[in-house]
């Protein structure tokens, strides 16, 4: 692989070729990798020839000892990396995403949670220089919370940066808030929980400058590929007679996936236009996520065996914020931070806990890719 | 019009102390809730975060409660990815019209595997007249689809309204400079073109030289007097331009009905005098959509085989119960396409097919 790497690099430098550059991003992680690790070994080695020469003198050899030791631990953790760096990437990876908040159990204080938490991913992107649009924001019928809005129903993020997705897709799951609500009149501490989808999100049709070759929208075979023929589409439109006999602002659109039944419906905009393009992305989204998601199930059966109940999704709660203690507890890596307002904030603190997950995700991939690659082996010599 | 329940319009305050005004204009919730959503972001957009912004906002409701169109109060809408100016004495663009005219483009892009029936002549520039433009919303819209299989495409917007052409005008150049035309100023002949002309009227030179096009479309007024009162909404009667919507004109054909005059003016322009190869009228609704619908096909020249078509509200849509419909027309079957009220009625005139020898028109 190393090799491979070298001659790509070369074949770069003389002539500029997209694929061939991209194959050289993804094939440099590995390679500084594993180089890092083959110096490391190099220097194990050298260090116990000289402790086990007889001709060195007896400081040298305490120090080498010494060095030994401190080496040795260098190289688990390299070799770790390493595994990482191995472990296939994420097919959607390097896509920007598409992040949907909404409240779960709780009621109007969930409401109110999920509306904290959009705003923390807002800052946190803005924060790591991505660029970050809501694209849907709905609201429920009921109270709002003084300023004039609507309670959430729910809202999508746009980041459009490339590799939003791999940053991010860590982050899908329920969090849990425990605090004691704005809207609780005798100070008792409620338990609520919001779910966050995170989707990687396709370039739409004719977007010639995203650098998404995998994304082909007219393949059958691609993931993103979506039959216009299983798609109903509804638009929201006057009763009555319609054309110049009405002025109505109804821009609605609503797609539905015939096959999945899956829905998705958008208004935010004034126009019919956009709404219909931002729909396409969406339902394009959920199926590509749908169907990745499917293919996994099979392997999942076989991780669970080694990991337990760790797939991550949108059933199983992944981290607790909770206002008392001024915590923050990520239920995936074990990580426990008391900086609650900057984690909010999308702060330094929150970069911490989302890249201590990240690191307890690569290494279940890793896990289960051992386990699987044990299932086959063991198959074979049955 | 019947009152709003007290019920709903306690709802909406218990939202916003704000949306019981928007209702009244809108007459629903999820709407109402929206528009109050794009009135505060054009606020927002609009002022410097001061203390103004809330009495702005209130100012603006107020007036959308008088059933005054959101149009108006913000100034523009979206029609496809254009940004069309709206302005009091214009008809606000719709979203029908954004269907259709997209669904030409379309038709028109496709080539012969369309099914508009022919392919025209790519070495000759496209011509196309837009009659009754209002705030040019369709002229703007063709170009922007068009212009990029038909280089030389060329367009005329005609009104009757001065209002409208210098409205259209502004529409033209706020579009370029957005970046969503793509037109230089120093282009001659200019690729869009829009001017006073009364259609009725007898034509100068240069209206009978911009009549020699390929497609006329047009947005027409087309609701009775009593239409007017039954079936309008109570915004666009107080709000919208009367002219745009009811025809009023001094010319008498026989049995024709005082709403489908501008029809048939426009049948006569495109058979006699502009020979263009097709012709797309808006309509009220199906009853009108099948009166003009003979309306053409009886007036066709004996010597042109003319095909009529009729376009519903949503074109591309599949209609989920009707496959490939019909209605008969005077005896003849015609092809309906889409969902929702009969929208458009258009006629295809086929023996302008360009043929490849230049010998005239294609035989039968």
């Amino acid at each position: 692989m190393a090799l491979e790497h070298d001659r790509l690099s070369e074949e770069t430098a003389e002539k500029f070729d997209s694929k061939i550059a991209k194959r050289v991003g993804e094939l440099s992680r590995v390679t500084e990798a594993l180089k890092e690790w083959e110096d490391t070994q190099n220097s194990v080695e050298e260090l116990r020839g000289l402790i086990h020469d007889p001709t060195t003198d007896q400081e040298l050899r305490g120090l080498a000892e010494d060095d030994l030791v401190e080496t040795r631990t260098q190289l688990d953790e390299l070799s770790q990396k390493l595994a990482i760096a191995l472990t296939p990437k994420h097919p959607f990876e390097d896509m920007p995403c598409l992040m949907e908040i909404r409240p779960g159990a709780g009621g109007g204080e969930a409401a109110i949670f999920a509306n904290d938490l959009l705003r923390m991913y807002k800052a946190y992107c803005t924060r790591k220089k991505m660029r970050v649009s809501v694209m849907k924001y709905e609201t429920a019928d009921g109270t709002g919370d003084g300023s004039g809005q609507a309670p959430l129903s729910e809202a999508i993020l746009e980041i459009e940066n490339a590799g939003a997705y791999g940053q991010l897709r860590s982050e899908a799951g329920v969090h849990r808030v425990q605090r004691v609500p704005a809207t609780e009149a005798k100070g008792r501490v409620h338990t609520s929980a919001v779910s966050v989808l995170v989707l990687p999100s396709l370039p739409s049709n004719g977007n010639e400058g995203q650098e998404l070759n995998q994304a082909d929208l007219t393949d059958p075979e691609s993931d993103y590929y979506v039959n216009p023929t299983d798609v109903r589409t509804d638009v929201m439109r006057a009763r009555g007679a319609g054309g110049q006999h009405v002025n109505t602002t109804d821009s609605a659109v609503r797609l539905t996936h015939i096959p999945t039944n899956t829905v998705v419906a958008m208004q935010d905009s004034r126009s019919q236009h956009q709404n219909r393009e931002k729909a396409w992305q969406l339902l394009r989204s959920k199926l590509a996520q749908a169907k990745r998601e499917a293919r996994e199930e099979e392997v999942a059966k076989v991780r669970r065996s080694v990991i337990g109940v760790a797939k991550m999704g949108r059933e199983n709660k992944v981290r607790t914020y909770n206002w008392q203690q001024q915590r923050v507890t990520d239920h995936r890596s074990g990580l426990t931070i008391h900086h609650l307002d900057d984690v909010m904030e999308g702060g330094d603190e929150l970069d911490t806990v989302i890249n201590s997950v990240k690191t307890w995700l690569g290494e279940q991939e890793m896990l289960s890719l051992l386990a699987e690659e044990e299932e086959e082996t063991g198959k074979k010599t049955k | 019009m019947p009152r709003l329940p007290h019920s709903l319009l306690l709802k909406a305050y218990n939202i916003s102390p704000l949306l019981p005004l928007v209702l009244q204009g809108t007459r629903s919730l999820p709407s109402a809730v929206n528009e109050l959503r794009w009135l505060r972001e054009h606020v927002v957009r609009t002022n410097k975060p001061t203390q103004t912004t809330q009495k702005e906002l209130l100012s603006l409701c107020k007036r959308r409660s008088h059933g005054e169109p959101l149009q108006y109060l913000l100034g523009s809408q979206p029609f496809g990815e254009l940004d069309i100016k709206c302005r009091p004495g214009v008809l606000i663009a719709r979203p029908e019209p954004e269907a259709y005219t997209a669904y030409l483009a379309k038709l028109l892009n496709k080539g012969l595997k369309g099914n508009l029936g022919f392919e025209f002549n790519e070495e000759k520039p496209l011509r196309i007249l837009d009659l009754c433009s209002g705030t040019g919303c369709i002229s703007l819209l063709l170009h922007s689809l068009l212009v990029k299989r038909f280089p030389g495409i060329q367009i005329n917007g005609w009104d009757i309204s001065p209002t409208a052409v210098s409205l259209a005008v502004e529409n033209l150049r706020r579009n370029i400079s957005k970046g969503h035309l793509k037109i230089q100023s120093s282009q001659r002949p200019a690729p869009i073109q829009f001017d006073q002309v009364d259609i009725f009227s007898r034509f100068n030179r240069g209206q009978k030289k911009q009549l020699q096009c390929d497609i006329i479309i047009c947005n027409p007024p087309y609701i009775s007097q009593k239409g007017l009162m039954q079936d309008t909404s109570r915004s666009v009667q107080k709000w919208e331009p009367r002219l745009a919507l009811v025809p009023e004109v001094k010319v008498d054909y026989d049995g024709v009905k005082a709403e489908d005059v501008f029809y048939r003016r426009l049948i006569d322009i495109h058979t006699r005098l502009a020979r263009s190869k097709v012709l797309i009228m808006e309509v009220g609704g199906d009853e009108q959509a099948l009166r003009v619908a003979r309306m053409a096909l009886e007036n066709e020249l004996p010597s042109r085989r003319d095909t009529v078509e009729i376009w519903r509200d949503w074109p591309e849509l599949r209609n989920g119960l009707r496959k490939n419909e019909k209605v008969l027309v005077g005896g003849s079957a015609v092809v309906v396409k889409g969902m929702g009220n009969m929208r458009a009625v258009v006629v295809k005139s086929l023996d302008y097919v360009w043929s490849k020898d230049g010998a005239g028109p294609a035989s039968r």
